[in-house]
């Protein structure tokens, strides 16, 4: 005979509610993050299944396990996983070329073996052992049961996996960090890079943009004392974007007659 | 009789009389805090401060509501439309939630029914403050990103990088408190604090706590997230309207929200002052709840008091003060406090009580002149180099004496 | 200080100055201890008397010399000072004054001499209140007041014409058009010999 978690004695009903409403959310939430096309919409929605999950493990006298699941999923990892995708800027250009030769079957190997993993662990839990009952387990508090099961006798698995991910840490940032083969140019030392150049025409930094009296905008150049518009004046974002106005609408006429 | 089973036998209208109350009081403390700081950093400016509206200019934040409220609603066109609109609702939901564990008073009579002015009382109830506020931090992020524009995205990034550094120091500044307490639900450790508060007994982690509940707000002086001189508004640059409101309720709300939670988990929570215990009967039991506000408020005064005082701090040094100080040195305090702890549970002799206070004592002392020896070194390389002349013209500095003059 | 301007080398050709007296700038960070006084500057002061001024309630005078909005000036028997010239617009540096001068018929005149200025405009969204059209005015005809109230509604009230600034007519004024003061020229007003109007200018005005 099989005995299911669920067997065991009724769901209360605000229990029950609860997970009806939350389920099918759930549920949507994690077919919506396959198909959204924004990763970072795709990552709000795994959070929110993280949200969900913790709710349910709440509903379940989980307390610690879902307040934890808060925390670290949708609190840290997931927040780490945002800060990428908006840094790094995924957009939907994603490219679907393989760069690794056979990554699609790597792949999909490894799926179907994680899968069969938790099938088998999941069933290991659930057959043929007999439900002990949640006020057994949680007979000295929630957080003290798990605590005792952490630290004496999953206590080699435990710190296993938490040498595994600072090793995992360290790693990344050693990938991630480079060297730098000089120091970078700070603005002190731009600023004897300016005056160092030999003529000091260009010490004092370009000239701000804006015709006196006539127009303020920074879209348009100043005017030199000469009567002449000096195109350094203006940004070269605006230059680039093309968002400047023609320079030589603002010569003064005589001088633009002489020019002709 | 423990809270959690006087909550459990709330009936229906109870609970729900409760929670709204509870909306209630946040929301109205918000607004009156935001007068509050307005009236207060203004007299540490020999200002006046808002007395227009109202006595005292005492509406003043209720009018500023309003005209939010009627203000034109933008959204900018490079924005993500669905996420712009979600991230204030998130940042707000959140931090009026960690109001649920907080017990605000002892035992009450509530209309005919004995029971206390807390909402939930979880055995895990402080992880669920932090739980929350890192939730909370979705909405600063998301309002960062959504607003498709430089200045929000680097507040955005800026503040949640803040509240995750800031949030490690404050988990580890906890840990001892639960060591003490035996227990990480807030009305058993309100209840372990009738002798001593925690706030004198782990004196360090109350310090540890109470910086990073500034850093965790968004505080001045790290307010860096929404520093004005270098990212205009930071996050909420592009809000406008009720969704700024939301923005600016929530960091409100934050703020009483820490300090509730520094009352409750150092300071004894809604316990009077010791030697004033009879006062908890008063008004059967109500008066806990002016404890409760006198403490949440004390804390009001100090955010208020840094923000008058320090000016900001640089980016850098921020974070190289969370990681580099606060975590290590928590770390070191979890160390021997618990240490300290299972010895006095095991009943250890008090000459080896003493003798491993002494040794750490040594230890820090020993590790302090050492760090200090090797500042004082690099200063003094640091003075070598900038006392170097450039060799290229400059204009004088004023009223100073150089000590070595070129040629 | 003696040496505020001195160079700090002899590069430029100059003396070395004696600078032994001058303070030695500490770039070192004060103690802990120090920074934390600055808790007590904050406290300190919030129990001191507050600086503000209730603004609209209590006016306080501004500096005598402030520069406020601006006025154009009489002469005692009531001409216009201005001869619209147009200096005070070529000195304006916002661009903000609009002057157009325009001749006197004799007997039916708005300032002595040759030219008035008939329209006489300054606009308060460009003006910097920097008074160089008043050292420009060879005529002390425009002149700064002390008004500094000049909020709007719209931009287009914040241009003032020449009935917004001109001065008040006192008593004893007689409201141009008129002559000049019988057997007088314009030197004679400039010198300052003409300090009331005569009954044939016109009907003076009363107190």
């Amino acid at each position: 005979m099989i005995n299911f978690a669920l067997d065991i004695g009724t769901t209360a009903a605000p229990e029950s509610y609860l997970f009806y409403v939350l389920a099918p959310l759930s549920v949507l939430a994690a077919m919506g993050m396959l198909l959204v096309k924004k990763a970072v919409h795709s990552a709000l929605l795994l959070a929110w299944v993280m949200v969900t999950l913790a709710i349910f493990y709440i509903a379940q006298e989980a307390l610690f396990l879902g307040i934890v699941q808060i925390v670290v999923y949708t609190g840290a990892v997931m927040m780490l996983f945002l800060f990428i995708l908006m840094l790094v800027g995924v957009d939907t250009s994603d490219s679907l070329v393989e760069t690794i030769k056979g990554l699609r079957a790597i792949s999909i190997v490894a799926a179907v073996g994680f899968g069969g993993l938790l099938v088998t662990l999941i069933s290991r839990a659930t057959f043929g052992r007999d439900v002990v009952g949640l006020s057994e387990v949680n007979e000295q508090g929630n957080a003290l049961g798990i605590a005792e099961l952490l630290f004496t006798r999953y206590v080699f698995a435990f710190e296993v996996i938490s040498a595994l991910l600072i090793t995992a840490a360290v790693g990344a940032m050693v990938l991630a960090h480079s060297q730098k083969t000089r120091s970078q140019f700070a603005q002190r030392d731009l600023s004897i890079a300016r005056f160092r150049k030999g003529e000091l025409k260009d010490a004092a930094g370009l000239p701000s943009s804006g015709v006196y009296a006539l127009h303020n905008a920074v879209d348009v150049p100043a005017l030199l004392p000469t009567g002449n518009p000096a195109p350094t004046s203006i940004s070269a974002v605006l230059e680039a974007r093309g968002d400047m106005i023609e320079s030589t609408n603002f010569q003064l006429k005589e001088e633009a007659e002489e020019d002709k | 009789m423990s809270n959690a089973e006087i909550i459990g036998q709330d009936p229906g209208w109870v609970i729900a009389l409760k929670g709204v109350l509870i909306f209630a009081v946040c929301v109205f403390l918000t607004i009156m805090s935001v007068w509050g700081e307005r009236r207060l950093v203004a007299r540490m400016q020999q200002r006046s401060g808002p007395n227009r509206v109202g006595k005292f200019g005492l509406l003043q934040a209720l009018v500023d509501g309003v005209k939010l409220a009627l203000k034109e609603d933008l959204i900018p066109k490079s924005a993500d439309r669905i996420v712009f609109v979600i991230a204030p609702i998130i940042s707000t939901t959140a931090c009026f939630m960690a109001f649920a564990v907080i017990p605000l008073t002892g035992p009450v009579n509530f209309f005919g029914h004995e029971t206390v002015m807390q909402m939930t009382d979880l055995s895990v109830g402080v992880l669920y403050v932090l739980a929350i506020a890192s939730v909370g931090v979705y909405g600063i992020v998301l309002a960062g990103w959504s607003s498709g524009s430089t200045y929000p995205l680097l507040g955005g990034l800026r503040s949640s990088a803040q509240v995750i550094s800031y949030e490690i120091a404050m988990g580890l500044s906890l840990v001892a408190v639960f060591i003490y307490a035996g227990s990480m639900s807030t009305s058993e450790i309100v209840a372990a604090q009738d002798q001593w508060w925690y706030a004198v007994i782990l004196f360090p982690s109350f310090v540890i706590y109470a910086i990073s509940m500034v850093g965790e707000t968004n505080r001045a002086p790290f307010d860096l997230a929404e520093a004005e001189g270098e990212l205009v508004g930071g996050f909420h640059t592009e809000y406008s309207s009720l969704k700024f409101a939301l923005f600016f309720l929530s960091e409100y709300v934050n703020i009483i929200a820490v300090s509730a939670l520094a009352t409750t988990l150092f300071l004894g929570g809604y316990r009077a002052l010791p030697g004033l215990g009879f006062t908890e009967q008063w008004l059967g039991g109500w008066f806990t709840l002016v404890w409760f506000f006198i403490k949440v408020l004390g804390f009001f005064f100090v955010f208020v008091w840094l923000r008058g005082t320090l000016p900001r701090l640089r980016y850098d040094q921020f974070m190289k003060f969370g990681w580099k100080v606060l975590i290590p040195f928590s770390l070191a305090w979890i160390l021997v406090v618990s240490t300290l702890r299972v010895m006095s549970q095991k009943e250890a002799p008090p000459a080896l009580i003493a003798t491993f206070i002494f040794s750490i004592a040594l230890i820090y002392v020993a590790v302090a002149t050492l760090l200090d020896r090797r500042k004082v070194a690099k200063e003094k390389v640091a003075r070598n180099i900038n006392s170097l002349e450039p060799d290229f013209p400059v204009p004088a500095i004023p009223n100073t004496r150089v000590e070595q003059i070129n040629g | 200080m003696d040496n505020e301007l001195t160079p700090r080398s002899d590069e430029f050709g100059l003396a070395k100055a004696d600078q032994s007296k001058a303070p030695i700038t500490n770039h070192e960070s004060a103690s802990f201890g120090k920074q934390l006084l600055g808790f007590w500057v904050t406290f300190k002061t919030m129990f001191k008397k507050v600086n503000t001024v209730q603004y609209p309630e209590v006016k306080e005078p501004t500096a005598p010399r402030f520069h406020g909005r601006h006025q154009l000036n009489r002469h005692p028997d009531g001409l216009e000072k201005c001869i619209g010239c147009e200096l005070c617009a070529w000195a304006c540096p916002a661009d903000a004054i609009y002057v157009e001068g325009a001749d006197n018929k004799e007997g039916e005149r708005f300032s002595p001499g040759e030219r008035y200025g008939k329209v006489y405009q300054i606009n308060y969204l460009r003006c910097i209140f920097c008074g160089l059209c008043i050292e420009a005015c060879p005529t002390r005809a425009l002149t700064m007041t002390n008004e500094y109230e000049l909020a709007d509604s719209s931009r287009g009230k914040l241009i003032f014409e020449k009935d917004d600034l001109l001065g008040p007519l006192r008593a004893g004024m007689v409201p141009p058009p008129h002559p000049m003061y019988p057997n007088t020229d314009d030197s004679n007003y400039y010198k300052g010999e003409v300090t009331t109007s005569h009954p044939s200018q016109g009907i003076a005005k009363n107190d």
